[in-house]
């Protein structure tokens, strides 16, 4: 079964970026295979490495509270280019009230900062992993 | 709104035909995931006259490749290019993850479209990587992108696989990376076209540049005339220096009229290799004589399918009483 690709990746000013690193060692260390962004991306550009990495799921990392304009316009800009198939998670700090409204919107799960790593890697295995009936198993 | 990734072989080969990234990306794909669609989409591929030029850029961590290598694609996307970018990272052996973070580099490429990166993980290939590489040149090739980029890390002798692939091998180093010289010594004789000393404003510069020269001047190297430059990637100095060699390489070769079918012969290679395996190549070899490959090389190419070629062989070859056997023994 080929390895799940994930794009890691931090969009906005938020500078932080420890967290985001760790979460890429544990996902290697359960088998995905991690692209991670780096700093500063803006959404295009985030949208664009997932189309090219032709990526199973894109994790965002935001710490800056941006996640309620953010993460709408991901979303928009995954759908527009033919995206809409890639899972979506989030990882920061996103109050309760905002989770049941991003889950709304598309985002399959939302971590927040103390979240087990090797527990979140493996909910994402198990989401994400292909299915028989997936067109790329 | 875009489509979603193409679905069968003929979607994907009009699409790549168009450019279509989404194409690009899904064909590397089923490549890489060895999915039947890949050699049907890659035999109509090589049918085709988009030759790839191929650099490889290899050499010890921490000589700044990621960086040169986006400073390379944003200097011919400036002049209008369209280019390919690999960046290959290893995959962990224990868990068959990867870390695959050489685009965080590529800042400036990130911000034109006429660059395409794609990372790829070595994933445990026997084989090694240049398979996979290879295809996935073809494919960016199919799309539009005949120059192709394709980041390894390596010194040279674990690093054969680059050397077979590409058409002009760079090797990277920096001041300050200990006496990777050493090293370094056999993969710039055996694999090496340029070797190209990064953050050459550092301290050592200069002696390094020296020391390669030398390198380069060893009795019975081919590679004497070795060009060794030096570079500021992150600042972009000596990086038009680099591309106009690298031009002047790839037209010398053009010149000879053979890219294609020098690319068409090596993927036929290729596929008949993987298909075969050494051991029964060696066994074809030894009951009908080297002069069979040229010919089955040239049935792989034209039919597009190493599979046929190879029975046809294998059933050729046990023909054959094993008492007159070629001379060539």
């Amino acid at each position: 079964m080929r390895p799940i690709r994930v794009v890691v990746a931090k969009v906005g000013l938020d500078g932080h970026d420890r967290g985001v690193k760790l979460v890429a060692r544990a996902f290697r260390d359960a088998g995905m295979e991690v692209v991670y962004t780096g700093l500063h991306r803006s959404p295009e550009e985030v949208v664009e490495v997932v189309l090219q990495e032709d990526a199973d799921v894109l994790g965002l990392s935001l710490l800056s509270g941006a996640h309620m304009t953010l993460v709408p316009r991901v979303i928009r800009l995954l759908n527009a280019r033919g995206l809409g198939h890639v899972g979506l998670v989030l990882g920061g700090i996103v109050p309760p009230e905002d989770v049941v409204d991003l889950k709304a919107q598309g985002v399959a799960e939302v971590f927040g900062p103390g979240a087990d790593l090797g527990g979140m890697a493996r909910w994402v295995v198990h989401r994400f992993s292909p299915r028989p009936d997936d067109d790329l198993a | 709104m875009s489509a979603g990734p193409p679905r069968t072989v003929a979607e994907a080969f009009e699409r790549l035909g168009a450019g279509d990234a989404t194409a690009i990306a899904r064909a590397i794909s089923w490549m890489e995931a060895g999915d039947p669609r890949a050699d049907d989409l890659l035999a109509a591929i090589a049918q085709q006259p988009a030759s790839p030029f191929i650099v490889g850029i290899t050499g010890p961590p921490g000589a700044g490749k990621s960086t040169l290598v986006d400073a390379l694609a944003a200097h011919w996307a400036a002049s209008g290019q369209k280019l390919g970018v690999l960046a290959i990272d290893p995959s962990s052996p224990l868990t068959g993850g990867a870390i695959l973070g050489d685009r965080l580099r590529m800042v400036r490429s990130a911000q034109t479209g006429e660059v395409f990166v794609r990372s790829l993980a070595a994933r445990g290939k026997l084989g090694g990587i240049a398979d996979a590489a290879w295809s996935a040149a073809a494919i960016l090739a199919a799309a539009g992108r005949t120059t192709v980029l394709v980041e390894t890390v390596g010194v040279g002798q674990a690093d054969v696989d680059i050397g077979q692939l590409a058409d002009v091998v760079v090797m990277v180093t920096a001041p300050g990376l200990g006496d990777e010289i050493q090293a370094m010594k056999a993969g710039l004789l055996e694999i090496a076209h340029v070797v190209v000393v990064n953050k050459g404003d550092l301290p050592g510069a200069q002696a390094a540049v020296h020391a390669f020269r030398q390198v380069a001047r060893t009795p019975g190297s081919q590679r004497a005339a070795m060009p060794v430059l030096t570079v500021c990637a992150e600042d972009g100095k000596g990086v038009s220096e680099l591309a106009e060699l690298l031009e002047a390489i790839r037209d010398e070769r053009s010149r000879d009229g053979g890219c294609w079918l020098e690319f068409s012969n090596r993927w036929a290679a290729q596929q008949l290799e993987t298909e075969l395996g050494p051991a029964a190549s060696g066994w074809v070899t030894d009951r009908l004589g080297r002069s069979v490959w040229p010919s089955a090389l040239s049935r792989v190419a034209s039919t597009g399918s190493a599979h046929h070629v190879a029975i046809e062989l294998l059933e050729a070859a046990a023909r054959v009483p094993a008492s007159s056997s070629s001379e060539e023994e």
